[in-house]
């Protein structure tokens, strides 16, 4: 996949993205995308959105963002994974760098 | 200097001009990088790094260029020291350095890229700026490439058990888990695993790398365990060179897993230390005899340690200009042409197969090369009835099974211009679709879902021959899914970056 998208909603509304994250899941069947329109709300955090999607083309995907609660309680997990996996790789690296000091 | 602000916004600037985000080709990031770090600090000229993601504005309003070119003077002078520098140009650089003291040294080269002075010893500025940034390029972008391929993986790991979460990229990096599960053994572990269990899922693998090489691998409806293996890679030196396969472990053989297993597993490991200079045209004879050696190894091995698992073999290299291919046994690789048609380009090694070629090229031959159309429609009723010969899987070569000697694997070559899309099947597909039906599939589905398309077709639909029942030598129905089937399948780009 991409890293920016066409991504076209619910409603027809197209428009481009970036793409932080997608994979496919054999529980629910259907395939997600994780991605961002570069806009942050009240307290300065950048906005994420998911979706099940469809790929329409190369460069286009076709979301639903109507999400169930278990779809929502994947999609979530697995960003907190990201970040811990993250955080772990940092600190590793930070170890790592210490002892070839 | 906060060197996050700096990678956040070079790395921007690399994935954006990458020639294809997800393609694993750095080439284009890494000259717009290299390009942006230089212009900034001789020239004070942002313009190089991308808009987006605001990476100019990060850069300019956070990154003095004094700062940045101390900092990539302290990285290079620290480098040298350490034995991370690679070519020729740098590890001249690097010399004059340690003939230095270091703050001499950074200073220098500070001066150098922000400018000042024309030379550091006795390499001229412009070209100490071109090595100090590619050496930062080389070992940062890529890091930060490396590390989302990492965390993809381990998220997968974590998740997967609990979602069947697939194919997870991060920031469009993607991991080859063809690769992974190849190396791991899980390919066919999990496969087998999921029909020993009767589980809900089918018991397939598919992978798939940018769109641009496809596999998928299915036990088949009838088999207790899968047999099959598949591989793609990218050449980790150079990802337009390419690699596919397929092996089909001997049903009849004991351990046929095993042996196929063992071939892709030892293919991984051969053809990542491939040298790249073995792509090119003018080493395709030495690139043959290389692939013939290891595939005999590979024999060799299986003779002393599981003597009686056998495998077929088919595989595909592309290379700079064209693409060869290997074959052993009846494991098929056919390619799309230009013209809509599609050639076997692989010869099965069973008798009746080369019966069927020997009579066809010889008609051919006696016709000055020309088949009229009531011929070609023959030629393709006689190559459809092989899939029903009773004695159709009986093959002459193979690897391991007790093959003493050369194993004689079979050349071709054809130019990576007049192909399209590259096929490799295993005969649970080519028994159970007839080429026509083959092509037919082609034509009326998307590239990215080919693969999986043409396994599902074998796996659930019969072919039936009325007119070959009561026969003695050929059956009058197959049935769907009666063999472990997989595809392979590479899709090209064309000039405008399509597929």
């Amino acid at each position: 996949m991409k890293k920016v998208m066409t991504l076209i909603d619910e409603e027809n509304h197209s428009d481009k993205y970036e793409i932080f994250c997608s994979f496919d899941s054999d529980m629910t069947g259907r395939s997600y995308v994780i991605y961002t329109g570069y806009y942050e709300n009240d307290k300065g955090q950048l906005v994420l959105n998911a979706g099940y999607y469809e790929q329409i083309d190369e460069d286009t995907l076709k979301i639903n963002r109507n999400l169930t609660h278990e779809e929502n309680q994947m999609i979530s997990d697995i960003m907190k994974n990201i970040f811990e996996q993250a955080e772990k790789m940092d600190k590793e690296k930070k170890e790592q760098k210490k002892n070839e000091d | 200097m906060d060197a996050s602000i700096l990678n956040s916004s070079l790395y921007s600037t690399y994935t954006k001009f990458n020639k294809e985000y997800g393609k694993n080709n750095d080439q284009e990031g890494l000259l717009q990088v290299k390009e942006a770090l230089i212009r900034y600090m001789r020239d004070n000229d942002a313009n190089y790094f991308t808009k987006t993601n605001n990476a100019r504005g990060m850069l300019v309003a956070n990154i003095a260029r004094e700062e940045l070119a101390t900092y990539l003077s302290e990285y290079f002078v620290q480098l040298s020291k350490k034995d991370y520098l690679k070519d020729f140009d740098e590890l001249i650089l690097g010399f004059q350095v340690l003939g230095t003291t270091n703050q001499l040294a950074i200073n220098q080269i500070r001066d150098c890229l922000l400018g000042r002075i024309d030379s550091f010893s006795s390499v001229s500025c412009d070209k100490v700026a071109d090595i100090v940034c590619d050496v930062y390029n080389r070992i940062e972008m890529r890091q930060i490439a490396e590390d989302e391929k990492k965390l993809a993986r381990r998220t997968q790991i974590n998740v997967s058990p609990r979602y069947g979460v697939r194919n997870l990229q991060v920031n469009s990096q993607l991991v080859n888990y063809c690769r992974e599960e190849v190396l791991s053994g899980k390919q066919i572990a999990i496969q087998n695993d999921l029909r020993r269990s009767n589980s809900h899922v089918r018991p397939r693998r598919e992978y798939n790398l940018n769109d641009e090489m496809i596999a998928v691998t299915d036990i088949g409806q009838k088999r207790k365990t899968q047999q099959d293996s598949v591989l793609m890679l990218y050449h980790p030196k150079n990802p337009n060179y390419k690699f596919l396969v397929v092996a089909d472990g001997m049903g009849g053989s004991v351990d046929g897993d095993k042996a196929s297993q063992e071939i892709t597993r030892q293919m991984v490991e051969w053809f990542e230390t491939l040298n790249p200079d073995m792509m090119l045209e003018v080493n395709n004879s030495r690139l043959r005899y290389e692939w013939d050696r290891k595939l005999n190894e590979i024999n060799d091995y299986i003779l002393s340690t599981t003597p009686n698992s056998g495998s077929t073999f088919v595989g595909a290299i592309v290379g700079e200009e064209s693409t060869t291919i290997a074959s052993i046994g009846d494991s098929r690789c056919y390619a799309l042409g230009y013209d809509g048609e599609l050639y076997q380009m692989t010869t099965d090694d069973n008798i009746d197969f080369l019966k069927y070629k020997a009579k066809w090229d010889n008609y051919r031959s006696a016709v000055g090369g020309r088949l009229s159309e009531y011929h070609l429609r023959l030629m393709k009723r006689d190559k459809d009835d092989l899939r029903f010969r009773r004695d159709a899987n009986k093959i002459l070569k193979c690897i391991g099974a007790n093959t003493e000697g050369p194993v004689g694997t079979t050349f071709n070559r054809l130019n990576n211009s007049s192909y399209k899309a590259l096929m490799l099947f295993s005969d649970g597909v080519t028994d159970c679709l007839s080429d026509t039906k083959l092509l037919a599939i082609t034509r009326d589905t998307l590239s990215k879902d080919l693969a999986r398309r043409i396994v599902d077709e074998a796996i659930t639909v019969k072919s039936v021959r009325p007119d070959l029942v009561g026969s003695s030598e050929y059956y009058s129905e197959i049935a769907a899914g009666k063999d472990n089937t997989s595809a392979v399948i590479y899709n090209k780009r064309n000039d405008m970056g399509e597929r």
